[in-house]
């Protein structure tokens, strides 16, 4: 990985991230509607003066660039502002909800990847079989299914119908361990409770097992044709010719090389589990940034908003990076 | 493979082809001829046949074949209606995005420099957003319109239809026939249309039912999340957020609608894929 390479992919990001948090300043500014009337006009007894003095206390009384190049030294600094909500510091609300949405990222990764890959493998060992193509068909139904639909009807399955999972929130409030990570499954044994592990681990079912099933679908896809694309080689002969167990060569000689493109996927998926955060939150009331986001747009929070949108969007540009930069290190065929 | 299994094969892909495209063709009739098909209107309320279940069930009747929400507001029909707000927004954004992302391509490649440059990176740009988080900022602040949803969702879908006919026209651009066109100083321009729509309408089609497949996708997202179709406006995404509330007692609510969204982007994405492999073998993973 050339030096110079790695440098203009980081001017890149840099332009990109600048980018985002200009169209989210104008997005916010130019929008009809004075966000401070807008809040404060539900309230009773509010007055013009008062709607003053509160613009004012938030800046925006100030020419646009005033405004703007507080807010990008805001951005800069870490000073993200006061939630207009609940009177608290924004980025102790993103702290706090961080966490949560990591948390539920990693596990939906780890449903797609148990599931997908080695459904692909078997799709692609037995390809064109009865088994291959029933296993296609129901990717294709999952890549057709409304993520968040699904998530309700898993909760109508598995919590109303069954009873056997939770359909909302992180954990029983008494079970709560103590915060460390803020990551409940680590927290929870961090404190030896084992019981409130396996609640952590009860409520993160559903939401990850929804988030988690529709990008297995990509994944089997993914994983079925570059696994076709490597059993055709010539180095599979040999290992078959040398008289190699067949399960060794598929698992470690073929899928080996085949995980590959799974870097890309991987980053693709974490990207869109960030973005899919705000509607899959929403569905089991789960208490992180897209939920976050979801309240904030709902009550006209705007320095929470902006703040929040432009967090998801920076760890979305980020992991692309990286994942850029993991490939060119692995292929270095790869350069722009 | 023997060519009959190819043939058989072949014939496979186009019945599951044409399976899509019937029922996208259904979809588009009862939603352009919802008023007529549903059997009551969808926003009537009937409070004395409140969260009927559908009539198969016990306790169901005819009136309410789907059953009944919690305003007594009968299922069936606002299916029905709903099918206007998807079809509305999804055709209105592939309708847009397509236009403008063509017409933009089209100027990039035969202009090429710095027009092409700054078109090329404007659609870098868009693609590497997050596009759903700003759409979800921009409709949660425009506030719910099925015009503001159809320009949003449109904004993320131009740059796939403007790579797509700019990198023909490259190809269009060293032909002969341009060549002569502006040696004798004539504009090549309206030939180039004309053969590039030839060359690129197959690709085109695939794509365009493709993103109608994701389009509908999103307004159901957003319906949901309550920044898409204004809530008077029956839509299946809001049908299934309040019936999310009645999870428990009244399943139908949510399942309905949400059966409607699967088999209509089920059947575009099969119809999508036969399209591919009849139109453009050159597409096929």
């Amino acid at each position: 990985m050339s030096f110079e390479f790695v440098f203009k992919r980081f001017v890149q990001l840099v332009i990109l991230i600048f980018v985002i948090a200009v169209t989210v300043f104008a997005v916010l500014r130019l929008t009809p509607g004075d966000p401070v009337a807008v809040m404060m006009g539900q309230e009773e007894g509010v007055t013009r003066a008062d709607i003053e003095l509160k613009r004012k206390a938030l800046g925006l009384d100030q020419p646009l660039h005033v405004q703007f190049g507080r807010f990008i030294s805001g951005l800069v600094t870490g000073d993200l502002g006061t939630s207009l909500a609940t009177n608290r510091p924004v980025r102790e609300l993103l702290n706090e909800r961080f966490p949560a949405t990591l948390e539920l990222t990693i596990m939906a990764m780890l449903v797609s990847f148990a599931l997908g890959v080695p459904i692909g493998v078997i799709a692609a060992v037995r390809q064109n079989s009865l088994a291959d193509r029933a296993i296609m068909g129901v990717n294709f139904l999952g890549l057709s299914m409304p993520s968040f639909w699904q998530g309700i009807m898993l909760i109508l399955l598995f919590s109303v119908t069954l009873g056997w999972l939770p359909s909302l929130g992180r954990i029983d409030y008494d079970l709560t361990p103590p915060r460390v990570t803020g990551l409940m499954t680590i927290d929870a044994l961090l404190a030896g409770n084992l019981a409130s592990f396996v609640d952590a681990l009860k409520h993160l079912a559903l939401p990850a097992i929804t988030a988690g099933t529709a990008y297995s679908a990509v994944i089997a896809r993914v994983v079925r044709s570059s696994m076709l694309e490597v059993l055709a080689q010539d180095y599979i002969r040999t290992a078959k010719s040398k008289g190699l167990r067949y399960g060794r060569i598929i698992y470690v000689h073929a899928l080996r090389n085949a995980m590959i493109p799974m870097i890309t996927v991987a980053g693709l998926e974490a990207g869109s589990l960030l973005s899919g955060s705000v509607v899959l939150e929403t569905v089991f009331s789960w208490p992180g940034l897209g939920r976050l986001l979801v309240d904030g747009i709902y009550g006209r929070d705007y320095p929470l908003v902006q703040s929040t949108v432009i967090l998801l969007c920076v760890m979305y540009v980020l992991i692309s990076f990286f994942v850029d930069l993991f490939y060119s290190v692995i292929d270095p065929r790869i350069r722009w | 493979m023997p060519s009959r299994e190819r043939t058989f094969r072949k014939l496979l892909r186009n019945r599951w082809a044409t399976f899509g495209l019937v029922v996208v063709a259904i979809y588009l009739l009862v939603a352009l001829l919802a008023p007529f098909i549903a059997p009551h209107d969808p926003t009537q309320g009937n409070l004395r046949a409140r969260l009927k279940p559908p009539v198969w069930l016990e306790a169901g009747t005819t009136q309410n074949l789907l059953g009944s929400d919690q305003l007594g507001r009968d299922v069936f029909s606002q299916v029905i209606h709903g099918a206007r707000a998807s079809m509305r927004v999804g055709v209105g954004v592939v309708l847009l995005s397509g236009l403008v992302g063509g017409m933009l391509g089209l100027l990039g490649g035969y202009l090429g420099g710095r027009t092409d440059d700054i078109l090329s990176r404007a659609a870098d740009w868009t693609l590497a957003f997050p596009f759903l988080i700003l759409a979800i900022m921009l409709m949660g602040l425009l506030g719910p319109g099925i015009t503001n949803l159809t320009l949003v969702l449109a904004l993320a879908g131009w740059p796939h239809f403007f790579r797509l006919v700019r990198s023909e026209v490259m190809v269009e651009r060293n032909k002969a026939y341009v060549e002569a066109a502006q040696a004798l100083g004539r504009n090549a321009l309206p030939i180039m249309v004309s053969e590039i729509a030839r060359n690129v309408m197959h690709t085109f089609m695939v794509l365009a039912t493709i993103r109608l497949g994701i389009a509908i996708l999103s307004e159901a997202s957003l319906s949901y999340l309550g920044f898409g179709v204004p809530p008077q406006v029956p839509a299946w995404g809001s049908m299934i957020a309040i019936g999310q509330h009645y999870v428990d007692s009244a399943w139908w609510l949510s399942a309905v609608p949400g059966a409607a969204i699967l088999v209509l982007v089920l059947s575009v994405n099969l119809l999508g894929e036969g399209l591919r492999d009849v139109l453009d073998p050159r597409l096929r993973s």
